[in-house]
């Protein structure tokens, strides 16, 4: 397994830690290269960290998109992962994982992203992920930052870490 | 039945329950209260066929199947001004099927269909535009949606297939899969394993109960030695004919 890590900073090494055992396990759709993954930064708290996905267009006018995936710690465990599909905020709390990593496949030209919940019914995130379809990342490069400020609500209802707070002190994870 | 006696239905609810009806038509989500009456009606109604049919897996190509044929079938033709009805279709559909994943008792299915549901509704703007949008971009639309339609199409066959199918074509498996398939047509082998053979990775993934009904699992995908011991152990690799059908069989011994 390789885990890059550009910018950090040194601060909360644990969740850094954390991180490189929870690394999500990717599936994006198959794309011209021009429209491709660029890389995916990364914001660490004392509960959560925030991986923004980031690709060069959300849509077809040529807007920038970034996806934010809130993955939330209690006792050293992965308890819960945030995501925002449509900017609809969604959480689960059950998911595959291949060791200790979850596996979230982005989907559409919109970078959707689904959570394979591990339930025979999940055809869905499987359809999405299958080789013809998707490409699988284990090894994407990770820089510290995040996106513009747009980004940490653009057109849903709370800002992200809003949203991140709630689930973690949900999940009594602060 | 007319909308006053509707609005004599909705005097005796909660009125918590009509505030959050009132809402839901407020933000456009059902057209009026009628709407929604009409919706909760229809469920009411077809909720046992729905759910004989998700037993059986056959809801959601119900739902959406044949439009998704007939959209494959445009794009293929090159019959633009059909696609987008089309997608609307597709996308309502997965939409209900998100409003019927908890009825069903697949909570965790709904935010797939929701997300998917919205994806399907921009495609559908976007291909009321698609004049608009210059040659190249026009071309990845087409190349896009294509994509998207066809790994909905392949949900829809897997929902098809019988639920063991299904459990195994988790991504997890997938890549091994994949290099599985490279193995079988670069080297002409079937790989075989059995239960006891099974890597602790695999039994994550509700095959046993699969495995221990003798069950035999037939795949049509890709794969790879290295790839396959990360999954299983004590693998076997008997020579197949070249007669054998290119399929990977898994059986239980």
């Amino acid at each position: 397994m390789l885990l890059i890590f550009s910018g950090y900073d040194g601060s909360n090494l644990s969740n850094i830690t954390l991180l490189t055992r929870f690394k999500p396990i990717i599936y994006v759709p198959k794309e011209d290269p021009n429209c491709q993954l660029i890389d995916v930064l990364y914001e660490v708290y004392p509960n959560y960290i925030i991986l923004w996905f980031h690709w060069p267009n959300d849509d077809y006018t040529g807007k920038e998109d970034y996806e934010p995936v809130i993955l939330v710690f209690r006792d050293q465990q992965l308890v819960v992962i945030g995501i925002r599909p449509h900017n609809k905020y969604k959480h689960a709390v059950r998911w595959v994982t291949e060791g200790s990593r979850p596996i979230i496949v982005f989907a559409t030209s919109w970078h959707g992203p689904i959570i394979n919940h591990g339930r025979v019914r999940d055809a869905l995130a499987v359809g999405f992920s299958l080789s013809m379809v998707s490409q699988r990342k284990d090894d994407y490069r990770l820089v510290a930052g995040a996106p513009q400020d747009w980004y940490v609500k653009a057109d849903s209802s709370m800002p992200v870490y809003d949203f991140a707070n709630k689930i973690a002190r949900d999940a009594g994870a602060v | 039945m007319g909308q006053n006696s509707l609005e004599l239905i909705s005097l005796h609810e909660d009125p918590e329950k009509v505030r959050a009806i009132d809402k839901m038509v407020h933000d456009g989500v059902f057209g009026s209260r009628a709407e929604v009456y009409r919706t909760g009606a229809y469920l009411l109604l077809t909720l046992k066929e729905a759910r004989r049919l998700a037993m059986l897996d056959k809801l959601d190509p119900a739902l959406v199947g044949k439009k998704v044929r007939s959209i494959v079938e445009s794009l293929d033709n090159d019959r633009l001004d059909e696609v987008r009805p089309g997608l609307v279709w597709v996308a309502e559909g997965l939409r209900l099927r998100a409003m019927l994943s908890p009825l069903l008792g697949h909570e965790d299915a709904r935010d797939s269909y929701e997300t998917l549901a919205d994806s399907f509704f921009a495609y559908s703007e976007v291909m009321r535009q698609f004049e608009k949008y210059d040659a190249s971009t026009q071309k990845r639309i087409r190349s896009d949606l294509k994509r998207d339609v066809a790994a909905l199409q392949n949900s829809l066959t897997l929902t098809d297939q019988e639920k063991l199918s299904t459990g195994f074509r988790s991504p997890a498996i997938e890549g091994a899969m994949q290099q599985i398939k490279r193995l079988y047509f670069d080297e002409n082998i079937v790989l075989a394993a059995s239960h006891s053979q099974l890597a602790p990775e695999l039994k994550d993934f509700e095959m046993e109960k699969y495995l221990t009904k003798g069950k035999v699992l037939e795949f049509d995908v890709e794969i790879s030695k290295s790839q396959a011991k990360r999954y299983w152990t004590n693998i076997s690799f008997p020579r197949a004919s070249e007669k054998q059908e290119p399929t990977i069989v898994m059986s239980h011994a």
